[in-house]
């Protein structure tokens, strides 16, 4: 090792051969995804499209978490309060103000979430990891509990704000069920999509990295706390858009959607499924809605003891999730696996390292 | 001497630190020529990492002021230090141990853009740019052909060195180097000082036990004992001074 | 006069039970860094025992009180072991390992005793009101205060002027330190675990004589112990008694006051102390510097 010594070229990003591209776990998923969105109301009718529904708005919930949780490490169990409060906004703008337009109402919506995560931010990234937690637990259930108790976040008689529907989504399409669901579909695969390209932009390492080493990062001149907060707040209006389709889908909002209920099931996702990967929001939502549906023909009344009893489990399957399995799967049966995965695999490992004993 | 009549680059005036009741700096004061290399001793527990803190705002003093060319900088949060042109190192090695060599360089290249992570939703490391630069710094110190290997299969002296030459990016003007030669065998301390060395535009605090280190590169020692200074001059007055002795009694350098 | 007189007895009895559930909350989240969402599913489980003894046997009260301490103590001691012991430093893991157990002990009580609410379970012997000076005293909360003060000033004892409370204070102080010194933090914490979860118990069998049972107190004694904790400061026994008082207070005198927001109350101390005060009333630097 020479000092002086020239290579010829500095060294070219690793080329993917087509096939290379198809093997690895990115494309496999995203197949997989479109297809089974496209062919389960074909296949299982109604009771699929609720079941499918359920899950695409649940994996937005639950990368709404990953945003926080896997990359800026922040732990938050209080991201219900954006979901629902993106769902009251709809209902409220429809109830009270008589918006008709279902687009106008989503945006709104999501914008009142990220405003509303934009001025709970400022308050919440003053705290530690265990503190956050805390803190965003109180705030969701401050929320719910608000929602159930003025009644100016209810409509006559129920517990909650209903009547979120509209008469058409676009001219000459009338709003139903179904149309719900290829909205919901278009928007969750469109989001996750543009997610990917972000969370692997310079934007999401930097996360990952501030994970690993804040202290190195603020001394290398990264704005620590900026990336966080952006993170935050991008991260409560996906929460939002996903609150949206759900008060969309169930035409209510109730207060249930913005406490530790909800937030809780983020977490669950994110914890079966796999942090950090694509697909793994969906795989973790998808075990939660069809694992709870299963239940609820197992034990009809007393199906909340399985959901309880999968939370326990998963409290003990965190390390990587069903997605990391699979992964790990591929690239042991593919050797040229690990190369393609150079930086997805090295920036999720990021997190196994050993932190500077910054967070207390 | 010309350059002792620029401004000092860094002045540090009646600096205090607490840490529960405890003083863990008492009435710091000293200055920082520009192109000055200043060395900082004393036994352990003395307050030296603990003033690197302070000037980085890591945090920042109880009481006293830091001025770094002509500003005040007490308290400035530490990311706008650095795109001023401070940088320290850390006592130990602080590099991004899964991520390869050239990551870890360009990470530390990127952290000098301002605005960097928002700039381009490219992948991170597909930027053809900052790839180059960040190889053209790795061929400058002989890790080039290190680059594409994960940061934690370098040894231990060349982690260092890495370490050090991340936070030397950015011609920052200002260096602070917290034990440098902490871990490393003479001669990896003898390329270590090197890379300063070559960096001679900015001026250096350095702290490290080791006296050899110290003396081989500062121009002016400072010693602090329980957070205060008890003796300044140059690398010879130093070794000859009582103080520092009796404050170092007990110790065994060499 | 009475009013007052009343509202300050509930409130002060409310608190102190709540200052118990809370005390074993915050010293776990201090000590251990870490959270057991199960804390208030612990307390709703004493109190359905204890309901249940005393509501069919005479003197059932009493036996329900021992029970409901054992019977807690014996969870806790199952969710160190399972939970807290798997997952030492997997905080996320934790969080949804102890919420499956409240889900899980929320729904065994609905099943047990169905969900109708149940009124106090009161021992004859506490029933009943004493007059004193024109105002009158219901003899449970006078018990229920005097019960849940004496266990605070024992805690308090046990904290300063034992070997146990001054390892406990030495681990929430600087827990690396304390290892550094050979104080085993880990068998400390799970000590003081055990110890909570018996007064958790005890306090659950009490609290139900005074404010009955329904089947989401699981969750809302939670929350409350959870504000508790954050009002007061991670780790704090004093902070703990502090917030419990002004949230049992508030809660009394909110109820007569303004019944509709009294329950947002908790929540609007909480966000106010923590504007002046981000680390709580009594608590160290747990907040990010820089």
């Amino acid at each position: 090792m020479v000092v002086g010594e020239q290579p010829a070229l500095a060294p070219q990003v690793p080329r993917r051969g087509l096939l290379a591209k198809a093997l690895s776990f990115d494309s496999a998923a995203w197949v997989a995804l479109i297809g089974a969105i496209v062919v389960t109301p074909f296949i299982f009718g109604n009771v699929g499209i609720t079941l499918a529904q359920e899950i695409l708005v649940l994996a937005l919930l639950g990368v709404a978490v990953d945003v926080l949780h896997g990359y800026a490490g922040l732990p938050s169990f209080g991201q219900g309060a954006f979901f629902g409060a993106s769902g009251y906004a709809a209902g409220e703008l429809i109830y009270r103000l008589g918006w008709d337009n279902p687009w106008q109402v989503a945006v709104a919506a999501v914008a009142l979430s990220a405003l509303l995560a934009a001025a709970f931010g400022l308050i919440a990234l003053r705290a530690s990891a265990l503190y956050f937690l805390l803190i965003t637990f109180a705030f969701g259930q401050l929320l719910a509990t608000m929602a159930s108790q003025f009644q100016i976040f209810q409509t006559p008689g129920v517990a909650g704000i209903t009547g979120i529907t509209f008469t058409e989504a676009a001219p000459g399409v009338e709003w139903t069920s179904d149309v719900v669901y290829w909205i919901t579909a278009a928007v969750t695969v469109t989001l996750l999509a543009v997610l990917t390209i972000v969370l692997r932009s310079p934007f999401g390492f930097s996360l990952l990295a501030i994970q690993e080493m804040r202290r190195r990062m603020e001394a290398l001149g990264f704005n620590t706390w900026l990336l966080m907060y952006v993170a935050f707040v991008v991260s409560g209006a996906i929460a939002g858009v996903g609150g949206v389709l759900h008060a969309y889908a169930n035409g209510i909002a109730v207060p249930d959607d913005l406490g530790v209920v909800t937030s809780a099931e983020g977490l669950l996702v994110i914890l079966i499924g796999g942090s950090r990967r694509i697909g793994g929001p969906v795989l973790g939502a998808a075990v939660v809605v069809l694992l709870q549906y299963a239940a609820s023909f197992v034990l009809p009344t007393r199906w909340p003891l399985a959901i309880g009893a999968l939370y326990v489990v998963a409290a003990f399957w965190t390390k990587h999730g069903l997605a990391g399995l699979i992964v790990a799967a591929k690239s042991r049966a593919t050797s040229s696996g690990k190369d393609q995965h150079a930086l997805t695999t090295d920036v999720s490992t990021l997190r196994e390292g050993g932190a500077e004993a910054d967070v207390v | 001497m010309n350059r002792r009549q620029d401004p000092p680059v860094l002045e540090v005036q009646n600096l205090w630190q607490r840490f529960g009741g405890v003083a863990a700096l008492s009435d710091v004061s000293f200055s920082i020529a520009a192109e000055e290399r200043v060395g900082v001793i004393g036994p352990n527990g003395a307050g030296k990492t603990t003033l690197l803190n302070c000037l980085m705002s890591s945090p920042g003093p109880h009481r006293g002021r830091v001025v770094f060319c002509g500003r005040d900088i007490t308290n400035m949060a530490t990311h706008l230090l650095v795109r001023m042109g401070i940088s320290r190192s850390f006592q130990l090695v602080n590099i991004f141990q899964s991520l390869t060599v050239l990551q870890n360089m360009m990470l530390a290249l990127g952290g000098r853009t301002p605005l960097f992570p928002f700039r381009a939703l490219r992948r991170f490391d597909s930027d053809r740019e900052l790839r180059a630069q960040a190889h053209d710094a790795l061929m400058a110190v002989g890790l080039a052909e290190r680059a594409q290997l994960p940061a934690r299969s370098l040894a231990y002296g060349e982690q260092r060195r890495l370490d050090l030459l991340m936070a030397l990016q950015g011609a920052p003007r200002l260096v602070l180097l917290d034990e440098p030669s902490a871990g490393l065998t003479r001669e990896e301390r003898g390329k270590a000082l090197d890379l300063v060395r070559a960096h001679s535009q900015a001026s250096v605090l350095i702290i490290d036990h080791d006296l050899d280190t110290v003396y081989g590169i500062a121009d002016r020692i400072i010693g602090l004992h329980q957070g205060r200074v008890i003796e300044e001059g140059t690398s010879a007055e130093i070794q000859e001074s009582e103080v520092l002795r009796r404050a170092y009694f007990g110790t065994v350098e060499g | 006069m009475q009013l007052v007189v009343g509202g300050v007895l509930n409130g002060l009895s409310f608190g102190f039970i709540l200052f118990l559930v809370a005390s074993g909350l915050t010293i776990t989240l201090g000590l251990m860094r870490t959270l057991n969402l199960a804390q208030g599913a612990m307390y709703m489980i004493g109190g359905y025992i204890a309901w249940a003894l005393a509501a069919h046997f005479p003197g059932g009260f009493w036996i329900g009180l021992l029970v409901s301490g054992v019977v807690v103590t014996g969870i806790g001691l199952l969710i160190d072991l399972l939970i807290f012991r798997q997952l030492a430093n997997d905080l996320p893991g934790v969080i949804l390992g102890t919420f499956g157990i409240l889900i899980i002990l929320t729904n065994v009580v609905d099943w047990v005793w169905n969900s109708e609410p149940k009124g106090p379970a009161v021992p004859e012997v506490l029933g009943g009101s004493v007059s004193i000076l024109g105002v009158h005293y219901p003899v449970i909360r006078l018990s229920a205060l005097a019960f849940a003060g004496s266990l605070a000033l024992l805690l308090w004892f046990v904290q300063e002027r034992t070997r146990l409370g001054s390892l406990v204070k030495a681990g929430v102080d600087d827990s690396e330190m304390a290892q550094a010194l050979g104080i085993n933090v880990a068998l400390t914490g799970r000590v003081v675990f055990a110890i909570a979860a018996f007064v958790t118990g005890l306090s659950g069998a009490f609290g139900q004589a005074l404010t009955g049972l329904t089947t989401d107190i699981g969750l809302t004694t939670l929350l409350l112990a959870l504000i508790v904790t954050i009002l007061g400061g991670l780790g704090s026994l004093e902070g703990a008694l502090v917030g419990s008082i002004v949230l049992g207070l508030a809660q009394a005198f909110g109820t007569v006051w303004f019944p509709e927001y009294v329950a947002v109350v908790p929540y609007a101390i909480m966000i106010v102390v923590l504007a002046v005060r981000p680390t709580g009333l009594f608590g160290k630097l747990h907040t990010r510097t820089g």
